[in-house]
């Protein structure tokens, strides 16, 4: 049976139509069983009560009439041979008792047939009682012997059979009747037998069927009914868990209807308030009770959609802020009959939405007041930048955002420009930091520095950019630079002076007493290095001013270049014992082209720090080679090498590293100066370099 | 004897160059301007001239450019020497033709006049710029 209801086919029974025939059927074949079992009963109770006990009277009173005509018969027949009265008393009382039988049957008679059938036997009787009251009257007048003869006569004895008969032919037609009627009843009862063995498992099935329907429809309403509680439950907690409630007002009746959760967020007890639209009223803030109120009227009468924040003070004193949904519903007229909505609880969204309000302005300022440009380009577009931006632009508004970036690169750096931001974007090494020019929309070209790095911007990559107005610093640097060149040239006239007078001295045919003269050459050694610090001082602002720097090539043999440069440096090499071995090779006959002062002294800067950082009796070797259409030159030394942590920094202004700085006196500048003029000769300068063992520099120039 | 033009502004330095000269057997006119040196290269007519370029009134290459546009004072030849040190000049003063070009700083005495008596004995020889470079690339010799 189980398998039947979960059945597909059950299923389909489960269908309201067809249970609806199924229990029409059933109720049907039922009310049918019914009648039919109620007529069967009624009929055979009647055949019970009635009928039976009316044929065992008629046949009992007809069985009278035989023992009565006997009885008769005797009591006149003894009355006639003993003449005595006393059988004529008792042939009267049974003649009285005939027929009070006699009526009654007649009562039963209910057929024309079997009333004449009576009416003969009353009337052989009638003819039969004459003659033998006839016999009586005999005997009372003491004539036995006739009145005996009555009795032996024909006609007494005709109507004696005559009587018999009578008496016969009424039995005979009563069990006649009575055989059909019985007749008849069974087959009424066997009828009733068999329609009821049939239709009742009939009945039966229909029913189980119906039950079972009527069982899974219940099932199912069972669980349905669970799991509408269930969900009711879970609804109940998702309105708890999103401080959400609902609520109805009845405006036409003011039946209110407040969840449990509109309870709780309002922070009244639904077993003490009732709902109503006063006590929602009640918990509202003062200062937005008006609001709250022309909210709803306007939602009520302007049918404005009705969405409001407001605050409610809670049954705790908390203040609470809430926001207000409903659907105002109205009638035929176009009244509004009821108010369904909602009711939340956003006051932890409220805090955190001015929090991060108050986060966003607070970052907004930073960007916005910050004195440097701050820029974001995704895809060359510019997609946003801050007011410093602008203002170094000089555009407005409209015509940057949304602008390729490079409309606002000088001409000449636009190229490299797009193609650093192209690197960075595919996340290939790109400078991080480089300086620009930009143009403002008058043309003016402002120098800045960059300072990009890659971010997510609205879920893409995009360079971010610092752009810092470098103007300032560049005509600082630049009068720097001049006031270094002034105060160089101005330091040049003295420093020349103490050169030539003690040269002029030195000379002197007199001779000098050999201490004042060795005191005199200490003098000049100072002032050299005080006229090759002021040189290196000018060579670096020219370099930086780049005014009075240019590099103007002439083709050269490089080994008459490299001869030089070790000639200048001969005295110095001395100084420190050290000598310098060149090794010319094939490559010293190549030409380059240079500008042979400044190559030679980049050159000359690297073999002086050779020397000075040499050991004593060691050896540098210059050697030349070739390669990839260029020479290198290499300066190998054994002298105490450059520390690991400041290898990066060799090359930079001022720079001196830490195992150098205070042994031996310098600028800092050389290493400098000599890599700016062989980059400008669009070479290249490096170094290998373990402490303790020396230094290899590396200098590449290219061929001709 | 040779004359020499010495064209310089600053005293010290002026006595020093002067005593040097006359010690190695030449003899110096001193001038302290521009002006002062146009008109005495004019009356004198020296053989050399050694020139300062940072001066009062007249500059070095104001003078030098002056000079060369005269005839008679076109090809007397002229040795810089200048504590100014820098691309264009040289530039500027090679163009207008100069013998050398010597930065005070880096030259001893015996260095200049050494430089005097090569180019005087070459004087009969054309102006030549290769001469002047490899003066020049002596400019920057220290100690």
């Amino acid at each position: 049976m189980k398998k039947l209801i979960n059945s597909p086919k059950a299923l389909l029974l489960v269908n309201p139509y067809l249970f609806g025939s199924f229990f029409i059927v059933a109720l049907l074949s039922t009310a049918f069983l019914f009648t039919f079992a109620f007529t069967g009963a009624v009929s055979g109770l009647h055949y019970i009560t009635t009928i039976i006990p009316v044929y065992n009277r008629v046949f009992h009173l007809t069985d009278d009439f035989i023992y009565y005509d006997e009885t008769l018969t005797m009591s006149a027949l003894a009355g006639a041979y003993s003449g005595d009265p006393l059988w004529e008393e008792r042939y009267n009382s049974f003649d009285h008792e005939l027929t009070a039988d006699i009526h009654e049957i007649q009562a039963y008679m209910d057929d024309q047939t079997d009333r004449d059938l009576l009416q003969h036997l009353v009337d052989a009787n009638d003819a039969l009682v004459v003659m033998e009251r006839q016999s009586f009257e005999l005997t009372h007048a003491g004539n036995l012997v006739e009145a005996q003869a009555i009795f032996k006569s024909a006609g007494y004895l005709g109507g004696k059979v005559a009587y018999r008969d009578g008496a016969n032919d009424l039995i005979a037609s009563m069990r006649k009747k009575q055989d059909i009627l019985f007749r008849s009843g069974e087959r009424v009862a066997l009828g009733i037998l068999t329609a009821l063995l049939i239709l009742l498992p009939i009945v039966c099935s229909f029913w189980v069927l119906v039950s079972l329907l009527i069982r899974k429809q219940r099932h199912r309403i069972e669980q349905m009914n669970s799991r509408l509680k269930e969900s009711e439950v879970r609804l109940l907690q998702a309105q708890r868990t999103a401080r959400l409630g609902n609520w109805e007002w009845d405006i036409v009746h003011g039946h209110d209807y407040w969840c449990v959760v509109t309870y709780e967020i309002l922070g009244l007890d639904p077993q003490k308030t009732a709902a109503s639209y006063d006590e929602f009223l009640k918990t509202v803030a003062l200062s937005d009770k008006r609001a709250v109120v022309q909210a709803l009227d306007r939602a009520r009468k302007n049918r404005q959609p009705y969405d409001i924040d407001f605050r409610i003070i809670h049954a705790n004193g908390e203040e609470l802020v809430v926001n207000a949904k409903a659907t105002v519903l109205y009638d035929e007229r176009g009244e509004a009959v009821k108010m369904v909505g909602t009711i939340q609880d956003i006051t932890e969204r409220k805090k955190l939405e001015s929090r991060l309000r108050e986060s966003e302005q607070k970052y907004l300022t930073l960007v916005q007041r910050s004195n440097d440009g701050i820029i974001v380009v995704q895809n060359n577009i510019i997609k946003f930048f801050n007011t410093a931006m602008l203002k170094m632009l000089d555009y407005r508004r409209s015509e940057v955002i949304g602008m390729p970036f490079y409309n606002f690169v000088s001409a000449e750096q636009r190229d490299m420009a797009v193609k650093t931001h192209a690197a960075r974007m595919k996340g290939e090494s790109a400078k991080e930091r480089y300086n620009l020019q930009i143009v403002s929309k008058s043309g003016t070209l402002t120098p800045v520095e960059i300072n990009a790095s890659i971010i997510d911007f609205e879920g893409a990559p995009a360079t971010l950019a610092i752009v810092r107005d470098i103007s300032k610093f560049i005509e600082l640097d630049r009068l720097k630079s001049e006031f270094v060149a002034t105060a160089s040239h101005q330091l040049r006239t003295p420093l020349t002076a103490i050169k030539w007078f003690i040269e002029l001295i030195l000379k002197q045919k007199n001779g000098l007493k050999p201490k004042l003269r060795s005191y005199l050459l200490q003098i000049y050694s100072s002032n050299e290095r005080l006229i090759s610090t002021v040189n290196d001082l000018l060579t670096a602002s020219h370099i930086q001013t780049g005014r009075k720097f240019i590099i103007t090539k002439h083709p050269e043999l490089l080994g008459t270049v490299l001869k030089s440069a070790i000639s200048d440096t001969i005295g110095l090499a001395r100084e420190h014992a050290v000598k310098i071995k060149c090794i010319h090779k094939n490559s010293s006959k190549k030409v380059v082209s240079v500008d042979r002062e400044k190559i030679i002294e980049a050159i000359r800067n690297i073999l002086d720090n050779a020397i000075k950082y040499s050991k004593k009796g060691s050896t540098i070797t210059l050697n030349c080679s070739e390669a990839d259409g260029s020479v290198i030159i290499s300066i190998k030394d054994h002298g105490i090498g450059i520390p690991e942590n400041q290898q990066g920094h060799i090359f930079e202004q001022f720079f001196r590293a830490d195992n150098v700085a205070t042994q031996q006196p310098g600028t800092g500048l050389g290493l400098y100066i000599a890599k700016q003029i062989i980059e400008g000769h669009g070479g290249r300068v490096w170094f290998a370099s373990k402490v303790g063992i020396g230094t290899t520099f590396y200098i590449s120039l290219p061929i001709t | 004897m040779k004359k020499i033009l010495v064209v310089e502004d600053d005293n010290i330095l002026s006595k020093a160059i002067v005593v040097s000269l006359t010690e190695a057997g030449f003899r110096v006119v001193v001038a302290k301007d521009g002006e002062t040196a146009l008109k005495k290269v004019k009356v004198s007519k020296p053989d050399l001239v050694l020139l300062d370029l940072i001066m009062p009134k007249m500059s070095g290459e104001e003078f030098l450019e002056t000079m060369r546009k005269l005839p008679p004072l076109r090809n007397i030849p002229v040795i810089i020497s200048t504590v100014k040190y820098d691309d264009a000049s040289i530039t500027r003063c090679t163009a207008l033709g100069i013998q050398g070009y010597l930065i005070k700083a880096h030259y001893s005495l015996s260095e200049i006049i050494e430089k005097i008596r090569s180019v005087l004995d070459g004087a009969a020889q054309k102006t030549e710029k290769r001469s002047i470079k490899s003066a020049t690339s002596k400019n920057k010799k220290r100690r």
